[in-house]
């Protein structure tokens, strides 16, 4: 039955698996209007302000002409640009580990279809779908030193509240406070979707085998939801690397630049003072360590999955 | 209510988590009836203290003052513009693209494919500044196609779809085939019909991120016509510390919150599951 | 109703060979099973048939006409597909119009196909429901009334009953054989079940690997298997095969001797075998004949009630499995003597060609 089978000359069908039909040009039609505002929109823009980044282009002062890396060497000079980052990543640190602790820990309660849980998955998410302008603007009333409402609790108590608006240490986790106020919806929502994907059995065995809440906690739900919690962690140090909102309308970058993001300078070279080759060298940083961060993030998933 | 789903009697754990998550959601419900309250109270009650806000005096002024004098209204007419323009461009373009990308073949689609997922990676504020230029040149600045167009070249609601289709049984449109109908009507008729929960999904993430987008609006609509409700807002409140009219500040946050907070209570199962959905992906 | 063509018909992924180079002709009007375990290549050449995919080599005719290069819906056939494949936002009169309207039917003519292939099928009372309002088997009836409304030349099915459960499976069957008389098309009949293949097929082609090992009679593929995988393939319980040594000829016929060294005659021409490096035997349980010179004990004994079946261990440690009459009074490590009837012993050379009794 073993018939020597002699190389034959095949037509190599290079073509999708998934795919349905025939291979045509004409298809290419279905991704074609996305593709027009993908590029045009995007693409360029992305090259446009890599370029931009090496070029002394002042609105004001009129183009300068190609200068090399002197915008990046005038940022690594820049106190003010350092802070920023400086701050960017400190945010970043206070901030995803609240967004993933908290978000498992609502998660881990609301897991199941009582009303009560129901009812508080809507007051968790609720907060999401306002605006930051109407957030910061509840949470400056919050904070107002005389006559916020953290003020007013705390005088009920005989005690003065912190200012978060004007400490330097406290403004970054102020802002923090109020991020995850506003966005703890969406961890909360993917940590439930994870939940809700392991099976009733395994729990059911876990009880037949006499585990503890505890034990059943580390040893099955964490086990199980571990590529969601990486998932959650890489979607929140994206979201987070781009602070800009909170920090513009709470603090307006201050105390003493205590709480300006990357963003928030990018924002104001580019669009306040006008240099355009400085701000798009600032973007292309930001860009960059928002990919390493990432990148970080899943290396370090992938290492656990493996050990 | 119990971290294991064990079947037990509640104890002292079950009570201690009761308590913690009771009081988290005093702290994300506190603020807002707290500043509902401020809306509803006189503006020179507020500048001696903010303390008893249940107590009388209220007045309905603040909300008065708004449909008398504000551009709340305008600018949330534009948001509404902006939102629905750039949810149903979205859902157009994505559609037909994750469509092309999962279920059709032609020359140079994987590198396309993979030109777009790695779109993905790139950030708004990484392009944000040439892309004002550039908008600039073309005199697009403070229009609604300028308001609209950028978020369009974002590729995750053509990686949500692209992601949909693949699970769709290949074999429905196989049958089609095999019932001579041409690839249009494939994909207007067979395939398209059984998107809609795919679309509603991406059309509600849409829809709140265009509603409550800020950067672009903020160097983009500069003409206080043009400015959409966050950035309206946004304007209203610089230095209101020393202004005398928080009260109106209050209700302007809270008309502005309120529609969308209504919209949230009535699609909440969908917009639950969209969000989640869609980043889960 | 036409007769299907396959010339040289070859498909590859990439550098993964899936059907090497296959030809064979299906007769108008025939139900041909493809019958093969999975990953065997079956369904490829189905979809070939359909032009679900592409040839990589050669040519597809229908009624002599080369089809490789139309689109699906050009080439006159009609398909079943596992998972029915129903649209499902469409009613069941819908799905059936959707092709018809596609060819620019009348909506007179489209009514009276529905009424007539909804008489047929039994499922007036089911036009007007959606897909997901209908049970498995109900699907199952929509879809191949989907396929009735064309009038194809050719009808394909590709495994339809592997989601009914086994009753509705066997009704279903029958339902098949049924409609065959029917229409008088061509059914083309994909499966990796031999009972389905078995109880259907007009001919059996048995896959294996993308080549065709057999096509033939359900009778002929299983008294006369042409290679040691259809052997193995077709019947239950399987074949028993065992390696045996050619001592000579006898009264025309091989005489092999088992491991053990006992005896076997059988009726296989010599001419052929001497020349083959190893010999196997095979013989079916039921030509196993007890009272013979073969001594063994028995194993394990299956009571299906008409019959029984009895799995006993020879010396060699080979296991062979014979059929005994439903009220055998054997139990397990009683010894048995076995004999094989030598008129219905099969022999497997090293090619894995079989040689039967002339």
């Amino acid at each position: 039955m073993s018939a020597p089978s002699q190389a034959r000359p095949v037509r190599v069908a290079r073509r999708d698996a998934d795919a349905v039909g025939r291979r045509t040009a004409w298809n290419a039609l279905f991704i074609a209007p996305y593709m027009l505002a993908f590029l045009v929109l995007l693409v360029v823009p992305l090259g446009l302000g890599m370029w931009l980044s090496f070029q002394d282009y002042d609105m004001l002062a009129g183009y300068g002409g190609p200068v090399g890396w002197e915008n990046y060497e005038r940022l690594l000079g820049d106190r003010i640009f350092l802070g920023s980052v400086r701050n960017t990543i400190w945010f970043v640190i206070i901030s995803v580990p609240a967004f993933v602790g908290l978000g498992l820990f609502l998660a881990l309660l609301l897991n199941d279809d009582s009303r009560k849980s129901s009812f508080f998955r809507s007051i968790f998410f609720g907060s999401s779908v306002l605006s930051v302008t109407i957030v910061t603007l509840v949470w400056r009333l919050v904070y107002m030193p005389d006559r916020g409402l953290l003020q007013n609790i705390a005088g009920m108590f005989g005690l003065t509240a912190p200012n978060f608006m004007t400490t330097e240490a406290l403004a970054l986790p102020g802002i923090a406070i109020v991020t995850v106020w506003w966005i703890i919806g969406l961890p909360m929502m993917l940590f439930l979707a994870a939940l809700q994907q392991i099976p009733k059995e395994v729990y059911e065995a876990a009880a037949l085998d006499n585990a503890s809440r505890w034990r059943v906690l580390v040893s099955i739900t964490l086990p199980a939801i571990r590529r969601t919690i990486v998932l959650v962690a890489v979607i929140e140090v994206i979201l987070q690397f781009q602070l800009f909102g909170q920090a513009n309308l709470i603090t307006n970058g201050g105390p003493n630049n205590a709480s300006r993001p990357i963003v928030m300078f990018i924002y104001e070279a580019g669009f306040r003072d006008w240099m355009l080759g400085y701000a798009a060298a600032a973007s292309q940083i930001l860009f960059v360590l928002m990919l390493g961060a990432a990148m970080l993030q899943m290396w370090i998933g992938r290492q656990k999955d493996g050990g | 209510m119990v971290l294991g789903r064990g079947v037990k009697k509640l104890d002292l754990v079950d009570m201690l988590l009761l308590a913690a998550l009771v009081g988290l959601a005093i702290v994300w419900v506190a603020p807002i009836v707290w500043v509902i309250g401020l809306a509803f109270k006189p503006n020179d009650v507020l500048m001696r203290t903010t303390g008893g806000i249940f107590a009388p005096p209220f007045t309905g002024k603040n909300f008065r003052d708004i449909l008398a004098t504000s551009a709340v209204f305008g600018w949330m007419l534009n948001s509404f513009i902006v939102a629905i323009g750039q949810t149903f461009l979205t859902l157009a373009i994505s559609t037909l693209a994750g469509y092309g990308f999962a279920r059709t073949d032609f020359p140079g689609k994987r590198i396309a494919f993979i030109l777009v997922i790695a779109g993905l990676a790139v950030p708004e504020q990484a392009i944000i500044v040439p892309l004002h230029t550039m908008f600039a040149e073309a005199h697009l600045h403070n229009t609604y196609f300028g308001l609209i167009a950028p978020r369009l070249a974002f590729p995750f609601g053509v990686f949500l779809m692209y992601q949909y289709f693949k699970g769709v049984p290949r074999e429905i449109e196989e049958a089609a085939m095999l019932d001579n109908a041409s690839r249009l009507k494939i994909f207007f008729r067979v395939v398209l019909p059984l998107t809609v929960p795919a679309q509603a999904t991406l059309g509600i993430y849409t829809f709140l991120h265009a509603w409550n987008e800020y950067f672009w609006p903020l160097v983009s609509a500069t003409k206080p016509e043009m400015y959409t409700l966050t950035i309206g807002l946004a304007a209203t409140q610089t230095n209101f510390a020393q202004t005398e009219g928080i009260g109106f500040l209050m209700a302007q946050a809270v008309f502005a919150g309120l529609p969308i907070l209504i919209l949230y209570l009535f699609f909440q199962r969908h917009i639950v599951t969209a969000v989640a959905g869609g980043a889960g992906k | 109703m036409a007769g299907i063509s396959l010339h040289n018909v070859g498909k590859s992924y990439g550098s993964v060979e899936v059907i090497p180079d296959l030809s064979m002709e299906i007769i108008s009007g025939e139900f041909l099973v493809f019958l093969g375990p999975s990953g065997c290549g079956k369904s490829t050449l189905l979809r070939m048939i359909a032009g679900l995919e592409e040839l990589s080599n050669g040519e597809i005719l229908i009624d002599g006409t080369r089809v490789d290069a139309l689109p699906p819906g050009q080439r006159g056939v009609a398909m079943v597909f596992q998972h029915y494949a129903l649209y499902p936002h469409m009613t069941v009169r819908d799905n059936m119009a959707f092709g018809l309207r596609n060819i620019g039917m009348s909506a007179g003519e489209i009514d009276r196909k529905i009424a007539d292939a909804a008489r047929i099928l039994e499922m007036d009372h089911l036009l007007a429901r959606k897909p997901s309002q209908l049970s498995g088997g109900q699907r199952q009836r929509v879809a191949i009334g989907r396929a009735i409304v064309k009038e194809p030349k050719a009808f394909l099915f590709d495994e339809p009953l592997s989601n009914l459960d086994a009753a509705l499976r066997s009704r279903t069957r029958i339902e098949l054989a049924r409609l065959h008389q029917q229409v008088k098309a061509t059914m083309i009949f994909v499966t990796h079940d031999q009972v389905e293949a078995m109880t259907m097929a007009s001919r059996i082609a048995i896959m294996n690997q993308g080549r065709i090992e057999q096509v033939g009679t359900p009778l002929e593929v299983y008294r006369r298997p042409r290679t040691r995988f259809v052997a193995g393939f077709i019947g239950t319980p399987a074949m028993n095969i065992l390696t045996v040594r050619l001592l000579g000829e006898d009264k025309g016929g091989a005489v092999v001797a088992l491991p053990g060294g006992q005896r076997v005659e059988t009726r296989v021409p010599i001419s052929g075998l001497a020349s083959s490096a190893t010999l196997e035997l095979g013989v079916r349980a039921e030509h196993v004949t007890t009272g013979g010179g073969i001594d063994g004990r028995a194993e394990v004994v299956e009571r299906l009630g008409d019959r029984t079946f009895v799995y006993a261990r020879l010396p060699d440690g080979a296991l062979v499995v014979y059929e005994d009459a439903g009220d055998s009074t054997v139990s397990v490590g009683d010894p048995v003597a076995l004999g094989f009837n030598p008129a219905q012993v099969h022999l497997f050379d090293s090619a894995g060609i079989g040689h039967h009794a002339a």
